[in-house]
């Protein structure tokens, strides 16, 4: 007796060209799309290092390969101008037809703003984070600028069939975000190798109480916890988002009701309270309670996992009227131009900068230790997307992670803070 | 590759590994101008050990705990084991990314829950890949198994990595190597 497949299965056996596979199996898979950004010098670099003299000898498929002169931008130094300079070549000479040059957000975010990864596709970029087009019901992974070469060229890649694990989501998302903190939940009670090599497919009632933007960065940061895929099921929320966006046609996927899973979990979305990881570790996870009064120098939001309009809006909701604590830096940066926009529409930018913040370009900035270092013994709360030692300068500064509003509540307090009684407030 | 991979160990006894700590943000270089990562050398892995630099030789085997490389999908954190010319890594487990980079770069990794236990730093190690299976070079008798790799990716650690790979296939269907 066959039994049925996960979407992580369904997608990867479409892509394979087979009728069916299963967990374990090794696939050489025909990819959708590509994304990579000004890594894309180093793939240059790597093939002629190998031989190739002028580079890859072409593209696959020009309309598939996403280039981005992004990670560093504006230029942040003058090696990255000249990458810059490199890669506008590059773009010509593949004739790419999607180039993001002068006006390009994070890598990530352009991909879904501009419809470039869709239900039922293979999408890879070489980036950890590109995991979150998952979101939009497809397998999205990130590879390294070495496997893209070869991927650009052929646009084809080996694979192995993940096992996956069913989250199920029941109960009811509050209203603001609470992305971040599920993923922190899931990371302190199962660790940051709860989905080592797996992929997590997110479904029950509880998914349609969560926006878009919550689901970004609930796919985001899978990757915190290990995994190579985080695959939603699509709905109404996922068609409504894709409406005016999508390139080209596809074609939705969910799992087989016999589908096999290696684990199974539920989520009670209604428990889900404020979570904060202490450094060093995504996983070093306890309820913000634990945390109150720690003393904090710096406060951010923004990047892949928590850069987008619902979380500027809260941060701007929470901080309407009031003041930054004197002394903190709130730095504010949303994760790409269309979020801006949206942002600028809704008069967010205003709220920030008379509350005492800074409200920056779009990019990752502030989170790739571009734009915001700390000195030693320096305090940060961040609703960004990692916390490693020394991921903001010095290895002798300390880096909370929180959700935007726990992070903008903090900001007003300079102490870390429980955001609940604010939210109870300023939603009501 | 080779049937037999023999070689002294390194032991690096932490679980969950990232990436930023294999090889830091501050100390990366952003081009790729640095490739044989002069600056950053004396600070891979400096968190958890001092001075690896100094101690890794050409041969070496790596022993590291679960999850090893996890995070970031930086190639420093795999292009540093090729530099220093480490012949393997034997982890725990491996994180994905970290994983498929190396063998993309042609660094055999392999899975084997249990290995800290079995090796002491600076023991000898042998790889068999003919039997799929460790050994400590003390305790010959003891076997222990690792999973075969498929030929898809024995296909990339033959070539000694994929961007040869690539070559030789470019070399194949395209005929030259270079854009017309
Ligand atoms: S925002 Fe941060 S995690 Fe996301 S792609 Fe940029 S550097 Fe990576």
């Amino acid at each position: 007796m066959t039994t049925g497949m996960t979407m992580a299965e369904k997608i990867l056996a479409r892509a394979a060209g087979k009728s069916r596979t299963a967990a374990g199996d090794f696939l050489d898979c025909k990819l959708d799309g590509i994304m990579a950004y000004q890594g894309f010098v180093e793939t240059h670099h790597n093939a002629q290092e190998a031989g190739l003299k002028d580079g890859l000898p072409k593209v696959f498929d020009r309309k598939k390969v996403f280039l981005m002169v992004e990670h560093h931008q504006p230029a942040t130094n003058l090696k990255v101008a000249e990458r810059g300079v490199l890669l506008r070549q590059l773009a010509k000479k593949y004739e790419l037809e999607h180039f993001y040059d002068t006006t390009c957000g994070i890598c990530h975010q352009m991909m879904v703003d501009k419809g470039h990864s869709l239900p039922g596709e293979l999408v890879v970029g070489t980036d950890s984070h590109a995991i979150m087009y998952g979101a939009l019901n497809c397998a999205a992974t990130g590879i390294g600028e070495t496997d893209s070469g070869y991927a650009f060229t052929f646009g084809e890649l080996w694979f192995q069939v993940p096992e996956s694990i069913q989250i199920t989501l029941t109960g009811t998302a509050p209203n603001w975000p609470i992305g971040k903190d599920i993923m922190l939940y899931l990371a302190g009670k199962y660790g940051v190798d709860m989905a080592l090599y797996k992929s997590i497919e997110f479904v029950g009632p509880g998914v349609k109480t969560l926006s878009m933007d919550n689901r970004f960065t609930m796919a985001d940061q899978g990757v915190e916890i290990g995994a190579k895929f985080t695959i939603f099921e699509h709905d109404e929320i996922t068609a409504a988002f894709l409406k005016s966006r999508a390139i080209r046609p596809f074609k939705t996927v969910s799992p087989d009701r016999d589908a096999v899973y290696a684990e199974k979990y539920t989520v009670d979305l209604s428990s889900i309270t404020p979570q904060v990881a202490a450094p060093h570790s995504f996983g070093n996870v306890k309820p913000v309670t634990e945390h109150v009064g720690v003393q904090i120098d710096q406060a951010c939001i923004g990047s892949c996992a928590n850069g987008r309009f619902e979380d500027i809006e809260i941060a701007a909701k929470i901080l309407k009227g009031r003041k930054v604590k004197g002394g903190v830096r709130l730095l504010v940066s949303p994760s790409s131009w269309d979020v801006y926009k949206q942002c600028m529409a809704a008069n967010l930018p205003e709220i920030i900068i008379d509350a005492g913040g800074q409200f920056l370009n779009p990019g990752c900035g502030i989170c790739a230790s571009n734009g915001a270092f700390m000195a030693p013994g320096e305090v940060c709360i961040t609703a960004t997307t990692r916390n490693e030692q020394g991921r903001m300068g010095s290895k002798d500064a300390s880096i909370f992670l929180a959700s935007p509003a726990t992070v903008a509540w903090s900001a007003v307090n300079g102490v870390i803070s429980d955001p609940r009684p604010v939210l109870a407030d300023v939603l009501k | 590759m080779k049937e037999l991979i023999r070689g002294r160990v390194i032991r690096m006894p932490f679980n969950d590994v990232s990436t930023d700590v294999i090889a830091p943000n501050r100390y990366r270089a952003t081009t790729g101008e640095d490739r044989e990562m002069k600056a950053q050398r004396p600070w891979i892995m400096g968190a958890l050990r001092a001075g690896l630099d100094d101690i890794v030789k050409p041969g070496d085997i790596f022993v590291v705990g679960k999850n090893f490389g996890l995070g970031s999908h930086r190639e420093t954190a795999v292009r540093i084991f090729q530099i220093w010319g480490v012949q393997a890594v034997v982890a725990e487990s491996a994180a994905r990314l970290w994983f498929r980079n190396s063998i993309a770069f042609g660094l055999p990794v392999f899975q084997l829950k249990g290995v800290l236990d079995l090796f002491a730093e600076g023991d000898e190690m042998e790889i068999d890949l003919k039997r799929w299976s460790i050994r400590n070079a003390k305790k010959p008798a003891e076997d222990h198994k690792i999973s075969e790799f498929p030929p898809t990716v024995m296909n990339i650690l033959d070539e000694g990595g994929i961007m040869q790979l690539l070559k030789k296939r470019a070399e194949a269907e395209l005929g030259n190597t270079t854009v017309a």
